[in-house]
This record gives structure tokens, sequence and C-alpha cells, in this order.
């Protein structure tokens, strides 16, 4: 059993999109209520609503969450993405379909519930920062803090903690203009991080941040999300920032998800074209892990002879480089050393070769 | 996106097939008219004389509805009334025993604690000018009403503003409302605050309040909407109500642009409580000022100075706002703060205990006495060159007013130019005009030629001579090639109700004088710009003095117009020409400092000259900016003409001036409607303009 379906399978379902649609143009509002709108299925729906003139951002979008899991939406500029991230923390409301938080409805839920739900459960990232210019950095932080009422002194020592979670110790006295983009965005990050929330969304954090900065961040997150376990929604237009962080990635293209996936499966099987065109920028030596290429256990030839055992968390990457080239055959081993799969170089060299064909 | 174009498409396609040939069948047909009416007016009795016919049913009905609202409403309009009557006449009282110098010191600790010393002399200067020069009392009576109307105006406008940016519908309503409001000439609102209110200080500081609302809430709004996105959607998912978004969020992010509005609100205010002199029934210096300046050159010396005091007031007040609104990134230590405080609640103190009344007796002495000094130097500069300034004044009327108002056909007499016009001479200048236009359209230059034969129409029959369908048509038809469809039958319907109030004559002859004004304007104000782009110097100097220009009330250009050039057509305007120019200048400086160096940079590399660069490069370039100067001289010169009236002008504004004065609600609406309507126009039309020249770029 692959690691990821073993987390999804302990872990409850956190957030689910239920055929998520949203729909733009004059009375767009209206179309929530018309009954022959929600009777046709899908497609005709679509070719409907064009007809009329809408502009479909997002199309019968369907997905869940797991808590602890960190979900890439990837997809480029006017793909959809971050409409449906909108439509998730209901910035935007969804033209049909539900988005559901545990067991409750988001978009059916009266303001105020909504809104002490966003004061507890939910945490956001915004792509330009959304620093309120008028606070200081500590201000900022504190400020969802203040708004769900909490004392001064309270709010204060929070938001001081976040400051340091952030590596921004000293720093709090600064306005935002006085910070650099990198240190903004990581202001940003203990904002929303204050409220200690469940839901974390983040709408392509590190897209405004130079390279350097961005993969400092990544690597950041990567870490905090070790140590917090947030369910986590990420949005963004990178492939390789998706492949990097994700445990599953949505593709989006013209309002649709073209693929739902792990990395690895994005990368060992792609939809179509289009995500092939993402998948081939990508280097399979640091993505794939021997779990994922492996044969499982139970189809292993009683023949199979000599072998070393590896952890099937390994990647391609390090097995090729750090072992002895002349050792061909692998066992690979899951939790306590149990043997779960076997694997041999010449396959993962074919893995690997067969990248750089397509 | 892509569907929405595609559904609009077949209709935008079709708007712009019939488009030209609907402008050039309009301009034909009045053509064709207008030569008509020249050749064989006998025969076309139809085209001559007056448009629909005018009803005063408008002008009763206004005035028996407003007879029926004071009626049914009373004691609500006597609780107002008496509410701000109580107000200001509180406030006079406490600025009538507070003794100047007590007054001065602390006018003058403020102007230190908000800006710096600079501020604090002014202040100074301007407090002690005012006790010195015996109009004391009346000084604190218009600080009492300005006092007043202030927070009014700031209250109502900022909450207009709120309305009109958190609600779409709200929205709706208010922005017409705020184009009236500010159009709307302030003489005609003041008619039914009379009817409302009765006389004294009510009505002004009504009339100031709805003056004063639209900048503040115009800049309101806009703050508010420039609030990013972004930050409101950090708030709602920090969880934040409606009401803590606005509080923490939208109105701090909005901040520097409300006190934009704040700034102009207060000058605002103060210009119209001035201007509700006129109501009179209140002691205040624009009644000083107004009187005086009625006195014409007897009186120049009390209009000069009370005008003066005027002018301290505004500049004083607008810079104390300003500082107010940055005092924020002043840092003063604590000793400082201090010292400043104790000096001045000493000073405060000395004045109480000793009033010093008998410095500003001698000082109000030296001034009647200057005065009188001023009036006797003018007496003799008017008796010594009052031949050429009349000569000024009645030869600009001769040759350039009269004709323009009824035309070079009636105004060229033996008696005026010394030769007649005879029928053959009329026939030659037919005959050039014609010749000229000809030899433009086979040039393929429409526009020219269309403009050579308004001008020469104009310059023949007069302002007063032209047709109501001519002015209609041509009107709609701009209206049809600068905008569109829309904006053609919004001046068709304006133009329909000037007609049907029965204002058509005096709505020509306003135009008259407006486009008397707006001509001269331009042709001193154009080059003015082009000398202020060209000159870091030039354009030094002439800074500060179009400031002042722009922040004194109104009523001020009428005291040297009527001085040297007494009650008359041409004194009114001198007086709009002096007040509409700032603008023209200004935007004809920025039109050509904004241009891109890397244009200049090419012709010059070209090998362009002075003047070849100014004519093919930089002008045209800069002609929607220009275009954008023209339209806020255009609506200056209509706001102007208004007051202008209490001095010579005719048409609209002196039947607003007679509605004001009879009482007679009607009249004094919908002729100040009548003005509005033709500002609105003018506003739309010219920004339309610029924005196609815009694009067309």
């Amino acid at each position: 059993m692959k690691t990821q379906d073993r987390i999804n399978q302990i872990h409850p379902v956190k957030i689910t999109c239920d055929a998520l649609w949203k729909v733009f143009g004059d009375n767009a509002d209206r179309l929530k209520s018309d009954p022959d709108l929600l009777a046709l299925p899908s497609h005709e729906r679509s070719e409907r609503l064009r007809e009329q003139g809408y502009i479909i951002g997002a199309e019968d979008i369907s997905f869940s969450v797991h808590a602890g899991e960190l979900f890439v939406i990837m997809g480029l500029s006017g793909s959809g993405k971050s409409t449906v991230l909108r439509c998730i923390a209901q910035l935007q409301k969804p033209s049909f379909g539900h988005v559901m938080l545990d067991d409750e409805c988001l978009d059916t839920m009266p303001e105020a519930t909504l809104r002490e739900i966003r004061r507890r459960k939910m945490g956001m990232v915004f792509q330009n920062f959304g620093l309120v210019p008028h606070f200081t950095a500590l201000q900022n932080i504190a400020f969802p803090l203040k708004v769900r009422g909490e004392s001064r002194a309270e709010a204060q020592s929070k938001a001081l903690a976040m400051l340091n979670l952030v590596g921004l110790d000293g720093r709090g006295d600064a306005y935002p203009s006085e910070l650099s983009g990198g240190q903004q965005q990581r202001v940003g990050i203990a904002r929303s991080l204050a409220v200690d929330p469940e839901v974390w969304l983040l709408d392509e954090p590190f897209s405004a941040l130079d390279p350097m900065i961005r993969r400092q961040l990544q690597d950041e997150l990567i870490e905090l999300q070790a140590r917090l376990k947030k369910s986590i929604i990420f949005v963004t237009h990178d492939f390789s920032e998706a492949v990097r962080l994700a445990d599953r990635i949505a593709i989006m293209r013209d309002g649709k998800m073209v693929q739902l996936g792990r990395p690895a499966d994005l990368l060992l099987h792609p939809a179509d074209d289009y995500v092939a065109s993402f998948v081939s920028d990508v280097s399979r030596l640091q993505v794939l892990r021997l779990d994922d290429i492996m044969t499982s256990a139970s189809a292993m030839p009683s023949d199979f002879g000599e072998a070393i055992q590896l952890d099937s968390q390994m990647t391609l990457e390090q097995c090729l480089v750090d072992l002895d080239p002349n050792q061909n055959k692998f066992i690979i081993t899951g939790e306590q050393g149990r043997p779960v799969g076997y694997c041999t170089r010449s396959h993962m060299l074919d893995i690997v070769s067969e990248a750089s064909v397509t | 996106m892509k569907a929405m174009m595609i559904r609009l498409k077949p209709l935008a396609d079709h708007w712009q097939e019939w488009r030209q040939p609907a402008l050039r069948f309009g301009g034909a047909i009045i053509f064709l008219a207008m030569l008509a009416i020249l050749i064989a007016p006998a025969q076309f009795p139809f085209l001559v004389g007056e448009p629909v016919p005018a009803t005063t049913w408008f002008q009763d009905s206004i005035n028996s509805i407003i007879t029926y609202f004071v009626e049914w409403a009373k004691p609500f309009l006597r609780a107002v009334s008496a509410g701000v009557d109580q107000s200001v006449r509180g406030l006079q009282l406490v600025l009538h025993s507070m003794p100047w110098f007590a007054f001065m010191v602390l006018v003058t600790w403020l102007g230190w604690r908000l800006s710096g010393v600079g501020l604090a002399i002014l202040a100074a200067v301007s407090i002690f000018y005012m006790a010195a020069s015996g109009l004391w009392i009346k000084s604190m009576n218009t600080l009492a009403m300005v006092g007043v109307a202030i927070p009014l105006a700031l209250s109502f406008g900022c909450l207009m503003g709120v309305l009109a940016a958190k609600s779409k519908r709200a929205g709706r309503v208010v922005e017409p409302c705020l184009d009236l409001m500010q159009t709307i000439p302030t003489f005609a609102y003041l008619v039914p605050l009379i009817v409302l209110f009765g006389f004294g200080p009510v009505p002004g500081v009504i009339a100031s309040m709805i003056y004063a609302a639209p900048p503040i809430t115009r800049n309101v709004m806009l703050g508010l909407n420039l609030v990013p996105s972004e930050l409101k959607d950090v708030a709602a998912m920090s969880g934040t109500s409606r009401w803590q978004t606005f509080i923490m969020i939208e109105l701090p992010s909005a901040r520097q642009q409300i006190l934009v509005g704040v700034n102009q609100s207060i000058l605002a205010s103060l210009s119209m409580v001035i201007i509700a002199a006129v109501i009179g029934g209140f002691d205040d210096i624009g009644r000083e000022v107004l009187v005086a300046t009625n006195k014409g050159s007897a009186r120049f010396g009390e209009a000069l100075s009370a005008g003066l005091i005027i002018v301290l007031m505004a500049v004083l007040i607008d810079q104390l706002s300003r500082a107010a609104s940055m005092s924020d990134t002043l840092h003063r230590n604590t000793k400082q703060l201090r010292l400043g405080l104790i000096v001045a609640g000493i000073g405060v103190i000395l004045g109480f205990i000793m009033p010093m009344d008998g410095i500003i007796a001698t000082t109000s002495n030296i001034f009647r006495y200057s005065e009188s000094g001023i009036n006797d130097q003018l007496s003799q500069f008017i008796a010594s060159y009052g031949i050429i300034l009349d000569s000024i004044k009645n030869n600009a009327f001769i040759y350039a007013l009269l004709p323009l108002r009824i035309g070079l056909e009636k105004s060229v007499m033996t008696m005026t130019w010394g030769v007649e016009f005879t029928d053959t001479g009329k026939l030659i200048y037919q005959a050039v005009v014609i010749g000229l236009f000809a030899v433009l359209a086979v040039r393929r230059q429409i526009g020219m030629a269309i403009f050579t034969l308004a001008v020469g129409y104009i310059l023949y029959r007069g302002f007063t001579g032209l047709p109501w369908w001519a002015v209609t048509g041509g009107v709609c038809l701009a209206a049809l090639s600068v905008s569109g469809i829309r904006l053609a039958l919004m001046c068709f319907a304006m133009l329909l109700l000037i007609t049907i109030f029965g204002h058509w004559a005096d709505a020509l002859y306003s135009l008259y004088l407006c486009a008397a004004a707006v001509f001269i304007c331009l042709i001193i104000g154009c080059p003015l710009g082009i000398l202020a782009a060209k000159s870091s110097r030039a354009s030094r100097i002439m800074r500060p003095i179009n400031d002042t220009l722009q922040s004194i009330p109104l009523y001020i250009f009428l005291i040297p117009a009527v001085a040297l050039f007494q009650i008359s057509e041409f004194s009114a305007l001198v007086a709009i020409v002096l007040y509409a120019i700032v603008p023209i200048i200004r935007y004809t400086e920025h039109g050509l400092r904004s241009i891109p160096t890397q244009l200049i940079e090419a012709s010059v590399a070209q090998g362009c000259n002075f003047w070849q660069r100014l004519i093919y490069i930089e002008l045209p370039v800069a002609r929607p900016g220009i275009l954008l100067g023209l339209n806020q001289t255009v609506l200056f010169s209509l706001a102007m003409l208004i007051i202008a009236a209490l001095v010579g002008a005719r048409g609209l504004a002196e039947q607003v001036n007679i509605g004001l004065r009879s009482g007679d609600t009607g009249l004094g609406l919908t002729a100040g409607l009548s003005m509005a309507f033709i500002a609105i126009m003018a506003d739309r039309i010219l920004r339309a303009w610029a924005t196609k020249l815009g694009a067309e770029d």
C-alpha cells in the first residue's frame, strides 16, 4: 500500500469540494435558482452557459482534502485555480455545488457562523501579502486575534510567538513598507497561523518573490508543515513548486480539473499532453520514490536472488547516485523493515530515461 | 469575456455603420437650413423665431410645491432653522467675548504647533489685520457661520460618501446628485433655502453645507473604492464584521484621500458662506465686500480691505487644515511643546486681562485714513486715466462683445463703427465665409471647415441670433460624434427643458458671455501655460499666483473689475476671465510637461526647431490634457457668471438673481437648472472629446 493512500485512510476528510461551479457574468447569482440548468449534466450545462454569454471560472470541481494533507491546485493564469480557492474560502460564493468543512456546508451557512469559522478554523495567505500598511508587522499578526476579541496582552504574546516562528524576531515594530518581500510574506504567514487554524489556504504565496527567497520559503513551509500538520490547500502556477510541496496535486485548465493525483502519478502517468508538458520539466530522479516504481512483494519471483534492502521512501536519485553501481537487485522495505516490493537497477534506469525521451 | 464581446459586437457594428451617415445627414440639414434663412428668411418663417412655446408651468408648480411644502413641514423647518441659528449665535457669542489678542495668540500657537514658524507668522499677521482694520466683529461673524457650516458639511458629506461607496444603489442616487450640487449655481439654491429658512445666517449655512459636501463625498468614495481588494479579503478571512472591516481597514486606508477632501470642503464652505452674504440679514465680512463693491470706485479701499481679510482667512484656514492633516509626520520634543503651550497660555491670559483695544482703535483709524487715501488715489487714477479705461471698455464692447452678441449684421453702424455694413459688404462677407468653407471642405479638413462656418455665422448673426434648431442640432451632433447616442439624447432633453422653462434667450446670452470669456482665457492662458512649461522661472512665479486665484472666494474678483470699469458687462467679463483663466494655464503647462522625453528627443533628432516642435509634436500630443483644462475653464466661467450677475452680467445669471431678490423660487431654480444643464453638457462633451483624442493617440 502506498504511503499516501495510507494517510488518507487514517486521516479523516477535512474539506470537500462537491461538484463546485463558479460562473461569472451579469446576474450570474440568479443561476443558482434555475432548475432547468441544475437538471442538466455538466457538459451540457457548461455549453448552455457559454451560449448565454457567461464566463465559467470553475467547472464541476470535486475533490477532498484530508486532515494533515498538503493539497496543491496547480494551473496557469486564468485556469480557475484561484477561483476554486476563493470559493472554498467563501470570498466568492460558488454558483453550484458545495464546500464542506468537516460536516458543515460553508456556502449555505449564515454570515455570522461563517465569520466564527474564519476566526477559529481558517487561515489564508495572499499572493501580494495583503499586509495592512498602517499596521506594524506585529499589529498585522495580532489583527485576526484582536478581531475575534482576544485581550490586548494575549494577542500581543501570541503574535510575538508567531513572529519568532517565522524567524522575524525583533522586526515586530517595522511597518510593511520597511520589510523586504520575503519578510512581508513571512508576516503574512505568521498572521494566517496566529489563530491556529485547522485549514490553511495559500493563494500563490511565493509567486511575488524572487527565486532564491521562494526556494527558502518553500523549505520553511515544508518544515512548518512537518510540525504543525495543517490541512493545506496551496495554489500555484509553478509545477516544480507543486511537485516539491504536494502530497497530491490537482491540475486545472480552462476552469476544469484535468488530473488529480500524487506527484509521482502525474509524472508516471500524465493524463494528457497538457499535463505531460509540465511533467517534462521536472526531474524524475528527485521526485520519484522507490514505492512509486516498485513491483509489489506478492509478485516477487521466488528466484529473485540476492538483493539489498532499501527504504521505500528513498528517491531514485539517492539510489542511483549513492549505491554501488554493480548492485542490481533491491528489496524495498516499508515500516518496521517489512518487505513491501522489489525493484531492479535497470528498471530504475528505464523509468528515468523514459522521462528524457518524452 | 470573449463570449460577452461576441454578444455585444453586432450592436456595436450596427451603430458604427449608421453613425457616419447620421452625422453627415444631420450636418447637411443644418447647413441647408442656415443657408435658407440667410438667403431668404421671409420664405421660411418656421425656421426663425422662438422654438417650442415656453410655459411658466414649471416655475409656477415649483413655487406652489415649495409653498405647500413650507406649510407642511413648518415645525421641522422651524426646528432646523432654530438649531442652526442658535449654534451660529452661540459660536458668535464665544468669538465676540474673546479679546482679539487672546484669539491671535491661540491661532498663532495652533499654526506653530501644526506646522512651524512660517504658519505662525501668517496666522499672527492675518488675525492682527482682522482686528486692526476695524472689521473684527464682521470677521468673527463670518467665522461663526463657517464654524457651524464646516462640521455640518463634513458629516453630511462623509455620510453620503460612505453610503455611496458601500451600496451600489445609493451610489446610483448620489452620483447625479453630486453633479447637480456642484453645477447648479450656488445662488439658485439659495432661493428655495430663503423660502424654507427665512433670512439671516441659516440659509447661508445650509447652502454652505450643500455646496461643500460634494468634495468630501467624492474623496470619501474615491478613497474607499481604492482600498485594495486583497486587504478586504484579508479582513474577511480574519473574520471581521462589516463594522470592524470599515473601522480597522477601510477608513485608515482611505485616510489620506479623505483628508484631501476635508481641505477642499473647508475652502468651499468658506467660499459659500461669503457668497451667501447676498441674502443679507447677518453682518458678516462678505456683506461688507458686497456693499463696498457695489458702491464702485468710491469705496474701493474698504472693499479691498475686506476682500483682503477674506483672502487671508481662506489662506489661513487652508494652510491650517492642510498642516493638521499632515501633523503626524512632525517631530518635536516635549520640551519645546511644553514651552509653546506655556507661552500661548500666558498670551491668552494676558489677552483676557488687558483687552488692548487701544491698539486696534488707533490702527483702525489709520486704516480708515489709508482706505480713504486709496479711494482718493483711485479716484485720481480714474480721473486721469478714465478716458483710457473707458475707451478700453467701449472699444471692447463695440468691436468684440456687441458683434459677438447681436452679430456684425446689426452692430456695424455708422454710429458705432463709423461705417455702414452695406448689402454689398454683407454679400462679400458671406461669400468669403462660404468660400473658405468650400476650400477647407475640398481639402478634406472637415473639422476646420465646420468650425469656420460656425464662427462665420456667429459673427454675422451673433449668439443671440442663433436659430434654436441650429444650436440644438449642433450640440446633439457634437455629442453624437464624440460620444454616442446616449449623450446626444441627454443633451437634447436638457436643451428642450431649457426651452420649455422659457429661458432660451437668456441661455443664449449666457452662452455668449461665457464663450467670450473662455475665448479670452484661451488666448491669454494657453501662451502663459506654454511659457510656464518652457521656463521653470515663469512656472515658479505663476504657481503661487494661480494658487491664490483658486483659493480665494469668487466675490473678490469683482472688486478690481468694478473699481476700474464700474458696473458693466465688461466688468463681469473681466471678473470671469480672472477666475476662469487658471485651469487652462495649469493644464496646458501640465500637458506639455508630461510629454514623454523620448518623443521630444526624437523630434529634436529629426531637426525640428523650437516652434516646429511645439506646433507639430508637443501641442498635438498635449491636446487631450489641454482640452480637459478648457473643460475646467468653461465650468469655472459658468460658476463665476452667476456671481458676475451682481455687477452687470445678464441672461440666466440675472434671472437667478431676480429670483433670489424677489423670492421667486420657480424662476430662480429653473434658471439655475438651465445653467447647470449648460455646464453638464459642456462638461460631458468636452470630456468625451478629450477621451476620444487620448484614445486616438
